[in-house]
């Protein structure tokens, strides 16, 4: 090895890193080379300044706000990311109703909707202005009694189908009303007396309502008997009540 | 698990983390970001900059956890993100001025290690002072293999995992480091 070669050597590897020919050959030619000998203490204090770099581990000004900002870093990356997918979610549904055919048909159900519940509200009203006529009562009785009275109706009726201990089939006419087999009649007229006029008079229109329409109900010709039998004792009982009413009236 | 150890701790607190506890992946960054700040801050003598791409690593840790294959060491997993993030803020900074250039402005006589007394502790100031003075000179990549072998003390086996070169490719670059740092500090009269 010449000094040029051996130098280099000093210079590019770390003497630990030397295999035992080279430490050897190292170790007699800086006896004899004072050039040698004088890049090698160069290099020894290199080494040793290397040393102090290494030992000397670099301090975090404040470790604890450091570990703390990368925590909420991470926590806020995890909440934008939520975000973001909530926003896909309304991306893709901005997608779909940017679509003309999905907005006509949306166009469509609504307008359909709208109209069916202007039809009922108005049948609705109908039926109510047409009760009104009848009692002849307009100031006294306003919508909103009407409604109560419809309820007043229904829950007698279905408080007579609980006293029977739901043994008593019915017969669902409309939405709302629900009637007695001819086997609970003596039951249901004795309710019907406790009923107020307001209410018996809406009782009498949901009848006639069933009567004249009786393509919205699915009846049976042996329900349609049973019906029409409760109906006519319905109708004797009425007579019974406006005769003691008469009486009492005289009296 | 106090009795376990360390490497089965962090194992465990690797799988928790993979599963999103966020409580153990704190403990993993407060038992790792000072060897992470040690590579940026000797590679950029900039404590912001170190601060900057150590956040920006274990953000990008905890996205990646669930790549992370356990055959590797995580320490040299670690160093591999936070090397890939040191050369690619250089390159943002690079942008606004060279590194080296303001390596050179901020290297005032005062922070000079002329008359430093290197046997006791050197400060970050100092420490910045001095590899400053013995980087000037380098490529970043030599900069970085002499960082990660002379003075973090990884293998060539590891150093050439974490920045993906050759281990011939290192041995030439660290050779260029070594030689050129070595005459540096030769030179350098400070008291040892």
């Amino acid at each position: 090895m010449t000094c040029k070669e051996l130098q280099q050597l000093l210079y590019s590897a770390r003497i630990e890193d030397f295999d035992p020919a080279e430490r050897e050959f190292l170790k007699k030619h800086l006896a004899d080379c004072e050039t040698c000998k004088t890049i090698f203490q160069e290099v020894s204090k290199a080494d040793r300044i290397l040393d102090r770099i290494k030992e000397a581990t670099p301090r975090i000004r404040n470790e604890h706000a450091l570990t703390e900002s990368i925590i909420a870093a991470i926590v806020r990356d995890e909440r934008s990311l939520a975000g973001v997918s909530a926003n896909k979610f309304l991306d893709r549904l901005n997608d779909i109703f940017s679509m003309e055919v999905i907005r006509f048909a949306c166009s469509i159900v609504i307008l359909l909707c709208g109209m069916t519940y202007i039809f009922m509200e108005y049948n609705d009203t109908k039926a109510i202005v047409s009760l009104e006529q009848r009692l002849g009562k307009k100031t006294e009785y306003n919508r909103a009694i009407i409604f109560q009275q419809e309820i007043n109706i229904l829950n007698f009726l279905r408080d007579l189908y609980n006293l029977s201990n739901g043994s008593t089939s019915s017969v669902e006419l409309t939405n709302t009303l629900v009637l007695m087999k001819k086997a609970d009649l003596q039951s249901l007229l004795k309710g019907y007396k406790t009923l107020d006029e307001a209410s018996r008079v809406r009782l009498d229109e949901i009848w006639d309502k069933y009567e004249k329409d009786e393509s919205s109900v699915i009846v049976s010709e042996k329900n349609r008997k049973e019906i029409t039998a409760l109906r006519n004792e319905i109708e004797r009982l009425k007579k019974e009540l406006e005769q003691s009413n008469h009486k009492e009236k005289r009296q | 698990m106090q009795n376990n150890k360390p490497a089965d701790v962090l194992v465990q607190l690797i799988e928790d983390a993979q599963k999103g506890d966020v409580t153990a992946f704190k403990k993993i960054v407060k038992c790792h970001q000072s060897y992470a700040y040690a590579i940026a801050f000797r590679f950029f003598c900039d404590e912001d900059d170190a601060e900057d791409v150590v956040q920006e690593s274990f953000i990008r840790i905890w996205n990646h956890l669930h790549d992370f294959d356990s055959k590797m060491k995580f320490t040299t997993w670690m160093y591999k993100i936070v090397v890939n993030l040191c050369y690619d803020k250089a390159k943002s900074n690079k942008r606004r001025m060279s590194v080296f250039a303001r390596l050179n402005d901020n290297f005032s006589q005062d922070d000079c290690i002329e008359n430093t007394d290197i046997e006791r502790d050197l400060t970050n100031k100092e420490t910045v002072a001095l590899i400053k003075h013995i980087a000037d000179g380098l490529s970043e990549k030599q900069r970085m293999i002499f960082l990660l072998r002379d003075i973090q003390d990884l293998t060539i086996e590891e150093v050439a995992v974490i920045t993906g070169m050759s281990e011939s490719a290192i041995k030439t670059n660290l050779f260029f480091a070594r030689q050129n740092i070595r005459k540096k500090l030769a030179r350098l009269e400070v008291n040892v």
